[in-house]
Formats: C-alpha cells, structure tokens, sequence
C-alpha cells in the first residue's frame, strides 16, 4: 500500500498567498527595522547597543538549532555546546594555525560540524528521552575536557585570543560593519532553516516529535530523520559558534560547557519553543534583561533561572506561545 | 602489588562518594522516570550544609546528620514544587531539573561568594595509616567505611521495611501498585527526599576531602551520570557495582595517565551504550 504523504503546498492557491505573506509580514519588519538601525540618529551611533545587538544575532542563531532539536523533532540534547565551542574552537585554530580566514572558516565549519554530528548522533541515538539529554552532556563534556588538557594548542583554560573576523569589521571603529555581517548572516540562516523545515523533511520531524511510533508506522525511517535533525541542528550551531568567534575574538573552554548549553536552553524557553521566532525573541530578551539586571544585582542569573522554572511550570508554550493565544483570541481573527 | 592495593582503596573512596549520588539518581529514576540534572546541586549543598553545622557546633556526626537533613528536605521541596506539577510533561520535567541548577549555584555563590571554603578535617580523623609502605589518610578509611554503611542501611530500608517493598515494587511496576491502593504520589516526594539525603551526605562526607565550593555541583554530577548508565537506571546494586568500577578506573588510569581519567570512563561508558544500552543490571526500558 502507498501512503500519501503530507504536502504543505495543499492549500487553496489564493488562500496558500495570503497567509504567506501574513506569516512573513511580522519577520519582515523586524529585520527592516534592524537593518536601519545603525542609520538612526541617536541609537544608531551608540556602540553599545549595537555590541549588545551583535551578541544576540549570535545566540539568536545558537538558539534557533537548538529549536530544530527540541522544538521541532522533540529532542532533548543537553551537550549542543559541543557545536556552538566546535565551532568557535575551529575558526579560531584555522586562524591561529593555518592563517586561514572567516569567510573559509564559514565554509570549513559546517562540513567538519556535520561529520561530528553524524558520528555523536548515530552513538547517542541509540538511546532516547533522558538518556539522550544524558548521554549528550557527557560528550559535551569530553570535548570541553579536550579543549582544557590541550592546553598548548588551545591555551587551556586561559582561552586564548586570535582575529578571526576580517579587518574591515574588526574593532570598535567598525561595529556597524560587524553589525551588518551578523546581522546579514543570522537572517539568511533564519531563512534558510524556515524553507527547510517547512519542506516535508521539517513535517517529518514534527511527526517525529508528535507521535513517534506512529510516523514509524507510516514508513517514515525516524532514525535517519532524527540523525538528518542533529546533523542540521549541529551545522547550524557550529556556523552561530563561528560568528560568535568573529565577535569575541576569544575563547575559553567554558563555551563547550553545560553553562553555555543552560543559557540556550533559557533562551529557547522562554521565547518559546517550536516556532524559529520564539527562540530568537528569547534570545533577545535573555540579553537585554541580563545587562539591565547586572547593573542591580551581581546575581542576575538567579533571577533569570527563576523565571525560567516559572515559564517551565505555567507558560510551556513561552512568550511566544503567549504572543500566539493572545493574538488567536483577539476579535476579527477569529474567523481566520 | 602494594600498589595495587593502594590504588584500589583510593578508587574506593571516590567509588563511594559517587555512589552516594548515583543511587540517588537511579532510585528516583527507576521510581518515577525523572532524571534529575540538579542532583548535583543537592551533593553540593550538603558539603555547605555540613560546614555550617560544623562551624555552628564543633560536632562532626552533626555537620553529617545536619547535611543529610539539608539534602532531604530541599529534595522534597523539589519534589513538591517544582517537579509533580509536570508528572504529565515528562520533557518538561527534565528541562526544569537543568534550570534548577542555575537557580542553585546561583544561590549558593548568593549566600556563600565564589571562593572555595576549607572544611578542616576533625581531630579524631586527622593522619594516616600506612598501607604496603605507603601512607593513606584514615579520613579516606571513613569515607569508605560510611559509604559502605550508609549502602547497606538502605538495601536493607529497601528489601526488609513495607516502605521498601513499596518502593521496589513501584520500580517494577508502578500502575500495579497504585492498583493495588497505595497512593505512590506520596512515595515519590518520600523518594525524592531519600536521594536527596543520600547526595548531601555524599557531599557532607566528602567536605573535609574537597573542601566547599561552588564547582563541586558540576564536577560531580558528570561522573555520578557515567556510574547510573553503566550500572543501570533504575538499579540500586548497579549503582554500586558500577561506582567502584568507575572510581577503580579513574584511580588507575589517573594514577598512571592522569588526563585521561575522565576520557576512558567517558569512553566506558559510550561502550555500555552501544553494547548494552539498558546498563549492566538495568531492564530495559521503553
């Protein structure tokens, strides 16, 4: 027996173009006005705010893999570190080592991420829910040791410093550039990873994440699904994790650890899982709220972790999810 | 051979101690299906809860007693506020647990600062004991005599108390024991403030060992997770067969490779994986 399998496209044409555009219209603006920013009179030339702005185009990418993990194929990974430090780890050693540059060091990432994915997510598979959280901690874990015994190549748990973006983005002086490199590569990684799972792979691996057994049994191979989820949300770190390389210019072996995994995980949290926004919106919130609570308090992320578990307990669906109940109730919509 | 012996009583020690939180983690899994990422925190607590008592009162076996309470009871907390409100959301359960950490740590740097606290071994414990001409602390003696106790108490809790038989039996099978008319909500938070006092009196024990400090959560929390896999979760005698496998393991290898203690247990432990995926005495699961 052939089983149809689902098609997005099946939606009356005229209806299909509507809603398209009302679905792009909100992403639309925002990276509008961010693509102005820099140009405003006041807030554009506050270097401040475009390094914090900088900093959250890179965790909103960091975050948007992990979405494709836990999100999308109902995957719990507590070790995706491992990616993002893979690669800050590899852009920085291509510099130092091989003089090798960013634009290189973009395109060296993905392949050398993806390889690691394959060979971490075919041994990690083979266990699930708890244990996958688990066992996915601990190959972190590994790799973070590595990067603090080899401490002649890697400067141990110093870190160590290397350019790695090109100079004409390099420094204070040319933050607006550095503005528009991130900004420009988190953008084309959001629209790619939004074409991708809303192609038939991305439906698979929502029917992955709904029912498990159930898309087995329509014929789906849910094991390569998944490992095809870890292997994308892997690559897509790594690239955050180069980008995050270009900004700092720095790294200690702390970013392959479980505290760079937590702050992802509240960032995905509380923008909301599921939807490639709700993580990048957490993202943004996470930073902003960290550096006005961390002129009051030394202890912001006491603060942060409570309103994580809170969101845990009674808003699953995160500021996101809110967003989306509340614009479903709101009148005239209803009909929609 | 002296140095076999040696190293062995050395692999002993840190055995135990990751026992003490392993079989924690492996009850309340077994029991309950919740992995918790914060267990660490809880062995943490009770190096800090045991100096405070210490400190309060110049009396060991209270710093101990006093620990294992702080354990018990933030692990029922736990329990009651943070984890049975998400019985029916397994994956958000365990997001929460690895929130808890941050809320954890945090509070201990809130309350204690970042810098590491000496915990000073007590006078009856202090010197040490020559064993085949080599000089081993007697405070390592008492870690693996309390571990050893403290082992025996609960397999004993645990295969001749009704309480225990109820909670094996909950491992086994939890819906027929619910069937049967026990309210096993009721065990859980019970469950939970077990391990919880097991992890703490791990982390009491270990506070004149280590001293206190706010990494101890972290570094312990990894090797007590390669002890539950290995040995199997949900197994409480795997627990320790597997703690003294492991703490043998990172003993001789650290003894003669020291980078590579971690590694190899690492390594150890993604062979169970792949071999025998449910651990050495674990059933398989779902």
């Amino acid at each position: 027996m052939v089983l149809e399998k689902p098609r997005p496209g099946d939606v009356p044409e005229a209806a299909g173009r509507l809603r398209t555009f009302r679905q792009a219209a909100g992403p639309g603006a925002v990276i509008a006005l961010l693509g102005l920013l820099p140009f405003l009179p006041v807030l554009g030339q506050n270097r401040y705010l475009l390094s914090l702005l900088i900093g959250t185009f890179v965790f909103a990418v960091f975050a948007m893999s992990f979405d494709v993990l836990l999100g999308y194929t109902g995957i719990i990974s507590f070790g995706h570190a491992l990616f993002f430090g893979t690669g800050t780890y590899t852009a920085m050693l291509l510099a130092k080592y091989f003089a090798i540059g960013f634009w290189t060091a973009l395109a060296v990432t993905p392949i050398l991420a993806a390889a690691l994915a394959l060979v971490i997510g075919s041994l990690s598979l083979r266990v699930r829910g708890v244990y996958f959280a688990m066992v996915s901690m601990a190959f972190a874990e590994f790799v973070r040791l590595l990067a603090e015994k080899f401490s002649k190549i890697t400067g141990g748990s110093d870190g160590m410093s290397m350019q790695v973006v090109p100079d004409w983005a390099y420094g204070p002086r040319h933050r607006v550039e550095l503005y528009f490199l991130t900004l420009g590569l988190a953008v084309l990684i959001y629209l790619v990873l939004r074409r991708v799972l809303r192609s038939p792979f991305g439906r698979v691996l929502v029917a992955i994440r709904e029912n498990e057994q159930r898309a087995a049994a329509v014929g789906y191979n849910v094991f390569a699904f998944k490992l095809g989820s870890i292997v994308l949300s892997g690559v897509v770190a790594a690239l955050a994790g180069v980008m995050y390389a270009a900004t700092e210019n720095f790294v200690v072996p702390s970013v392959l650890g479980t505290e760079t995994t937590i702050s992802v995980l509240l960032m995905s949290i509380i923008g909301g899982v599921g939807t490639l926004g709700g993580p990048a919106l957490g993202a943004v919130i996470v930073r902003l709220t960290g550096t006005v609570l961390s002129s009051y308090t030394e202890r912001w992320r006491l603060v942060l972790g409570l309103l994580y578990a809170l969101i845990v307990l009674f808003l699953p669906g995160g500021l996101a999810g809110l967003a989306r109940t509340w614009r479903r109730k709101a009148p005239g919509r209803a009909a929609s | 051979m002296g140095l076999v012996a040696w190293l062995s009583l050395q692999g002993l020690t840190v055995g135990l101690l990751w026992f003490l939180i392993a079989s924690g983690l492996s009850l309340i899994f077994g029991l309950m299906n919740v992995l918790n990422f914060a267990h660490g925190a809880l062995y943490m607590l009770g190096t800090y809860g045991a100096l405070m008592v210490y400190l309060a009162t110049g009396s060991f076996i209270l710093a101990l007693i006093g620990g294992a309470l702080l354990g018990a009871v933030l692990g029922a907390l736990m329990e009651m506020v943070a984890i049975r409100p998400l019985y029916g959301r397994p994956l958000f359960q365990v997001l929460m647990t690895l929130g808890l950490i941050l809320v954890f740590d945090e509070a201990v740097e809130a309350i204690w600062g970042p810098y590491p606290i000496p915990f000073a071994v007590p006078a009856a414990l202090q010197g040490t004991l020559t064993v085949f001409d080599r000089p081993f602390p007697i405070y390592r003696i008492f870690i693996i005599v309390v571990g050893l106790l403290v082992w025996a108490g609960v397999q004993l809790f645990l295969s001749r108390t009704r309480l225990g038989v109820i909670v094996r039996a909950g491992v086994e099978n939890r819906e027929m024991v619910q069937a049967l008319g026990i309210n096993i909500r009721q065990v859980f938070t019970g469950v939970f403030a077990l391990g919880g006092a097991l992890a703490a009196l791990g982390g009491a024990v270990a506070g004149p060992f280590e001293g206190a400090h706010p990494a101890l959560a972290a570094e312990n929390l990894l090797p007590a997770f390669i002890v539950v896999v290995i040995g199997g979760l949900g197994s409480y005698t795997g627990s320790l067969l597997a703690a003294m496998l492991v703490g043998l393991v990172q003993a001789f290898v650290g003894y003669y490779m020291p980078e590579l203690a971690l590694a190899v247990n690492i390594a150890l432990m993604a062979t169970v994986l792949l071999l025998k995926p449910e651990g050495l005495l674990g059933e398989r699961r779902g």
